[in-house]
């Protein structure tokens, strides 16, 4: 007979917001196509200090270099996440955030810059784009705005396969990118634990096929799309840069309070990205299941193969909140210091 | 009340410029056509009078229901999907859609969302304070994409699709299903009024409202005005559109007031302000929802309160 805890996990679970699988089974082979395979030996991150009055430009232009990373020429899509709005909250990636990022990616030579979002909650993309700040970021740079949830779509065969999804529709303007970039806020997940670069890739999935939330996703098992999605991304020449000036704990990714950490996340590897955030939030990325199971394929977690640059972590790292499910992944953070 | 007047011509001239070589219209100016936005394109240029291009809409729906009698999100996404609901709504006033409106009708009537397991929903009657997200499991309305959950939007824009059809066409489970999807509105309604995307309280919090899928649901509900929760809920609209700038929320929300004979002047107004003004791309339903909204007559969801 299962615990209380357990119980109502087992039964709240199958919720319409998230239906988080009650039990995940240990998967007996891989879960991902050969050519999602892509984690290296060692992974490079930047973890670099700034303010939304820094001159966010100079800073994001000095975290590509720090990465190598070669723009030039390059047709870039930039992916922030504004999800929903809410005057009193941080849900959203910083305006200052993405004009910094346009202008830096200008600077070193990208052939064009494009913003994609399609928003997870709201239709109203309009309305976000006002309020939260970032059309205007987008109207200041002269920098087109695609909607992912309306833009024209493959339907794209999944290459990981821990949902039985098989394939989705993806918009055009994601799969024809040349360097996807992608530029979540730092945040706690009520669900998911985190969300960080890989799950901010749910945006982008269209609403206009899946609805608004995009619930085909929450069925498949929130983790386990992130997994399909970030694999079948791997086809795409990809980036991350994580909004972690002020982020959001407890019970995020909507409701949670603002928590200043003042860092920028750079790095091409989504796995050490990812568990690099977490280290900022001081939780164990290990027990968080979707960076868990993508570190066995898509990129590294463990500290010791990822390279450093910048900040050290532990003069920036946060105790941010967490909700009681993922109470174990703080402890285990503390204790272990992984 | 409500005032007869024509949208801005330059709104109409854009809805117009949208109009692809197919017939159709894309959610975004030269975007490929969509059944939704092809629908809602139709109904505001039927109205305009634009008789050749609203015709040209219902060609392009009429051409691509599938054999289901489903219509497709487009053509490059041929499966039955939510849009149907627009595309009925768009024909139900065509006489030679007749019988495609009764075809889709039916199919849309055998949509039924999915809901939990039979342990969870067990859970949820007997420990109903430990659930993570307070709702009903029993009831089942319309999901966005089949073999999901119920949501408001999509079940209020089917319950308005099904009361434009001649209930002589249809099963006869059509007053079952609607008198359903009006109970999970009203279970779905947020504290102090108005709907989420379909969701209320969530892990101890609740969930704030959203003024384009309160209007929607309160036009499905228009039949239920007693009910507190409509009246709160159009309290909620009101106060909810004082701050929100936006095509989509004040377009639905004066049609919505309209349609329960409340003065929307005011927001008419900032409506039509914000078209005169520099503003977001705004998708082609916002604009034709502008552009039916700021006509103030011929407004779809005002004349089926007539005929209910």
């Amino acid at each position: 007979m299962p615990d209380r805890r357990s119980f109502v996990r087992l039964a709240a679970g199958a919720s319409a917001a998230s239906l988080l699988p009650a039990c995940r089974d240990e998967p007996t082979g891989p879960r991902w196509q050969a050519s999602a395979a892509v984690k290296s030996e060692r992974s490079e991150v930047a973890v670099l200090s700034a303010t939304y009055e820094s001159d966010l430009g100079d800073v994001i232009r000095r975290g590509i270099e720090l990465m190598g990373l070669d723009v030039r020429g390059l047709r870039v899509v930039l992916k922030p996440n504004f999800v929903e709005f809410d005057p009193d909250g941080v849900i959203n990636t910083h305006p200052a955030v993405v004009h910094g990022t346009i202008e830096a990616l200008r600077l070193l030579g990208a052939a064009s810059v494009v913003v994609a979002e399609g928003a997870g909650h709201r239709r109203d993309t309009e309305y976000l784009l006002r309020e939260t700040g970032i059309g205007f970021a987008l109207r200041d740079t002269r920098t087109r705005f695609i909607d992912l949830n309306h833009d024209a779509v493959r339907r794209t065969p999944l290459l990981g396969q821990y949902t039985p999804l098989g394939s989705l529709y993806l918009p055009d303007t994601v799969l024809g990118a040349d360097l996807l970039i992608s530029l979540p806020k730092l945040k706690t997940h009520h669900w998911a634990g985190v969300t960080l670069s890989m799950k901010n890739m749910f945006g982008i999935v269209p609403g206009s096929h899946y609805g608004w939330p995009k619930n085909v996703l929450h069925w498949a098992g929130i983790s386990e799309s992130i997994l399909d999605i970030n694999a079948t991304l791997t086809s795409l020449r990809r980036f991350a840069i994580v909004d972690g000036i002020v982020g959001m704990e407890g019970n995020g990714p909507i409701q949670g309070e603002a928590r200043p950490v003042g860092a920028l996340i750079f790095g091409a590897d989504p796995v050490a990205v990812d568990a690099t955030g977490c280290r900022l939030m001081r939780i164990d990325p290990a027990k968080i299941d979707y960076i868990a199971d993508a570190s066995r394929f898509l990129g590294n977690l463990h500290a010791d193969r990822i390279d450093q640059r910048g900040e050290a972590i532990a003069d920036l790292s946060q105790d941010f909140a967490v909700i009681d499910p993922f109470a174990s992944a703080k402890q285990a953070a503390e204790v272990t210091g992984s | 009340m409500t005032q007869t007047r024509r949208p801005t011509a330059d709104l109409v001239a854009a809805l117009r410029a949208r109009r692809n070589e197919d017939g159709g219209f894309g959610p975004y100016f030269g975007r490929p056509s969509t059944t939704e936005s092809t629908a809602w394109a139709g109904v505001a240029l039927s109205a305009e009078g634009d008789t050749e291009s609203a015709d040209a809409a219902i060609d392009w729906l009429l051409d691509r229901q599938l054999a289901s009698g489903a219509w497709p999100h487009s053509f490059e996404a041929p499966e039955p999907s939510w849009m149907t609901s627009a595309a009925i709504l768009a024909l139900s006033d065509v006489p030679r859609a007749r019988e495609a409106v009764a075809h889709g009708s039916r199919w849309l009537l055998r949509q039924r969302a999915r809901t939990f397991p039979l342990l969870t929903r067990v859970f949820y009657r007997f420990w109903p304070d430990h659930v993570q997200v307070r709702l009903d499991p029993e009831l089942r309305a319309w999901p966005w994409t089949d073999g999901t959950f119920s949501w408001c939007e999509p079940t209020a824009m089917a319950m308005l699709a099904l009361e434009r059809v001649d209930p002589r066409l249809v099963p006869g489970t059509v007053q079952f299903r609607v008198r359903e999807g009006e109970r999970l509105l009203l279970d779905r309604v947020c504290t102090g009024g108005g709907w989420n995307y379909g969701n209320s309280w969530v892990l101890g919090e609740d969930l704030w409202p959203y003024p384009d899928t309160t209007a929607l649901a309160l036009l499905a509900l228009r039949g239920r005005p007693e009910d507190p929760r409509v009246a709160e809920s159009l309290d909620a609209l009101q106060t909810m559109l004082e701050d929100h700038e936006s095509s989509l929320s004040l377009s639905l929300g004066v049609l919505c007031l309209d349609a329960f004979g409340i003065d929307a002047t005011s927001y008419r107004e900032r409506l039509d302000a914000l078209w005169q003004g520099e503003s977001f791309e705004a998708t082609t339903r916002a604009v034709a929802l502008s552009a039916l909204a700021l006509r103030g007559t011929d407004n779809p969801f005002r004349r089926i309160a007539a005929d209910a």
